[in-house]
Formats: C-alpha cells, sequence, structure tokens
C-alpha cells in the first residue's frame, strides 16, 4: 500500500488543480458573459465539476470511507439544489425582463407563452395583466 | 506535491473569488448579485475542502456541508421576490398586435395562482422596502437598455408573425 501512496497524492494534486481550474473558469465567466442566463451557465462549473474534482482529491487523499461517505454527501446535496435554485433564478428572470433578446438565438419559451396567452382559459388568474380577450 | 498544488489551487480560488465580488459589486441586477454569492459560498467552501486535503485534518467538514446545504437558499428566496419592472417595457410580442396598446399593469414575477388580482406589486411592505430599493438602484439603465432591446425584439416579432 505503501509504494501506492505517491501515485495516490499524485493524483489527488492533479484534481485539485483541475477543480481550481473549474471556479477560476467560473469566475471569469461570471465576468465576461454578457447576460444573466449565460452568466448562470457559467456558475455552475465550480457547483458541480469543481466540487466533484476537490471531493474525489478528498477521497484520494484522506483513505478512511466514512469520510469519503461524507465528502460524497457534500457533492449529492449540491447535485439536488443546484438545478432548484437554478431554476428559480431562471424564471424569475426570464419574467422580469432581464433576458438579452439581441444574443439569443431562439427562445422556444417566448412562443409557449404567446400560445398560452392565446388560446388560454385554463388558469386565467396567472394572466391578470393581460386583456381579456 | 500536494504542497505546490495547494498553492496552486488556493490561488486559482482566490482570483475566482475576485471575479465574483467583482460581479456583486457592478452586477447590473439582483439575480445577477445573487448569482455571483453563489459562487462565492461555494468556492469559499471549496477553499476549506482543499486547505483539509492538503494540511490533512478534518475540522471544516461540517462548514463544507453547511455550505453546500443551505447556499441554495438565498437564491430561491431572492428569486421569489424578485421586484418587477412594469409592463410599459415589455419586450414580448402579443400575437393579435392589440394588446400593445392596452394600459399596464404589474406583473408578478414568481406570481402564486391565489393571489388577488387588484394586488399591484408595486406597494411597498415596509418589511422588504430595503430589498426593492436595493434592487432599483439601476433602474434607469435598465430602463434605457430595455427601451432599446424592445426595438429590436419587436421587428424579430414581426419577422416570426409574418412567418404563421
Amino acid at each position: 500500500m505503501s509504494e501506492l501512496d505517491p501515485i495516490l497524492d499524485g493524483v489527488a494534486a492533479v484534481f485539485l488543480v483541475i477543480g481550481g481550474l473549474m471556479s477560476l473558469a467560473a469566475g471569469v465567466g461570471l465576468l465576461r458573459f454578457p447576460d444573466l442566463h449565460s452568466r448562470m451557465h457559467a456558475a455552475t462549473k465550480p457547483q458541480v465539476l469543481g466540487l466533484l474534482m476537490f471531493v474525489l482529491a478528498a477521497a484520494l487523499t484522506w483513505r478512511s470511507w466514512e469520510l469519503v461517505a461524507i465528502a460524497l454527501l457534500t457533492w449529492g446535496v449540491q447535485i439536488l439544489t443546484a438545478p432548484v435554485s437554478a431554476h428559480m433564478v431562471g424564471r424569475a428572470g426570464y419574467r422580469s425582463r432581464h433576458v438579452r433578446r439581441d444574443v439569443l438565438v431562439v427562445d422556444e419559451l417566448a412562443r409557449a407563452v404567446d400560445r398560452i396567452a392565446h388560446e388560454d382559459t385554463a388558469r386565467p388568474e396567472l394572466d391578470e395583466d393581460r386583456p381579456s380577450s | 506535491m500536494l504542497e505546490t498544488a495547494m498553492l496552486i489551487t488556493q490561488t486559482l480560488l482566490g482570483a475566482a473569488v475576485l471575479c465574483a465580488v467583482v460581479r456583486v459589486f457592478r452586477g447590473p441586477s439582483v439575480l445577477d448579485r445573487v448569482i455571483a454569492v453563489d459562487v462565492t459560498l461555494l468556492v469559499v467552501s471549496s477553499m476549506l475542502l482543499v486547505d483539509m486535503i492538503a494540511r490533512d485534518h478534518r475540522d471544516f467538514v461540517l462548514f463544507v456541508i453547511a455550505g453546500a446545504m443551505i447556499g441554495f437558499l438565498g437564491a430561491v428566496a431572492i428569486a421569489r421576490f424578485v421586484p418587477v419592472r412594469r409592463t410599459e417595457q415589455v419586450a414580448r410580442p402579443h400575437p393579435t398586435g392589440a394588446a400593445a396598446d392596452q394600459p399596464s399593469t404589474a406583473r408578478t414575477a414568481g406570481a402564486e395562482p391565489s393571489r388577488p388580482t387588484s394586488e399591484v406589486v408595486d406597494e411597498e411592505d415596509p418589511a422588504t422596502s430595503w430589498f426593492t430599493a436595493l434592487a432599483r438602484s439601476r433602474r434607469e439603465q435598465q430602463r434605457q437598455d430595455d427601451a432599446r432591446r424592445e426595438h429590436e425584439a419587436d421587428s424579430g416579432a414581426h419577422r416570426r408573425e409574418e412567418e404563421r
């Protein structure tokens, strides 16, 4: 087992640096991207990939099963909660007109919203600001 | 080897935090700031994890788990209460084309179905007025941006209508 240690440590070091690069990519993306939804895309990198790299590095260096379980729990919680917040933020951003339409290629949601607003009778209370026709 | 890797990684993470803080400072809307704060929290807990790995101790395990668990709560809560811009700036085209002239009321951001129709979102609740003020801090510029984009979106909408 002892001759395996430097190899494991080296792999862990590589994982560490990759995770750091992921987080840096997120920071640069937050700075450089033009609108809210593309910034959300950049912000997911440390949430999922960066944290996965760090968790793997921790599992490789600690070599103890219960700590590996804890580290994986951290990552699993992050995987479960990141989509929730991304969904809420994206929805609020779309509804409060933070979408930059000049950088959009296609907006499929707008078509659906138009169709529903046009034919809609199902949930009129959601369309309180529309003229009832 | 782990020490050099830790140095490099902490430097990268620090640069990421700096970028996110700049975005918090600049970010034109609350949602941008929320995302940046979220990333900051996550990168900080990554720093704790890296420190635990490199120095081989377990002191921060609880902090890392707690950070991963509560990190999303702030984003969800703030996204629920994002203040709404008035609908005179609505960029979305209505298929009939007649709706654009209608007097507008406020549109609710995360409207629950049970919200009574008479309620106007712009009414100030004293408990949340500080938040509204914060969120409106960049409103004037947003308004100008909106006008510009709306113009562009309108031309796109006409094109789409003709396709039908």
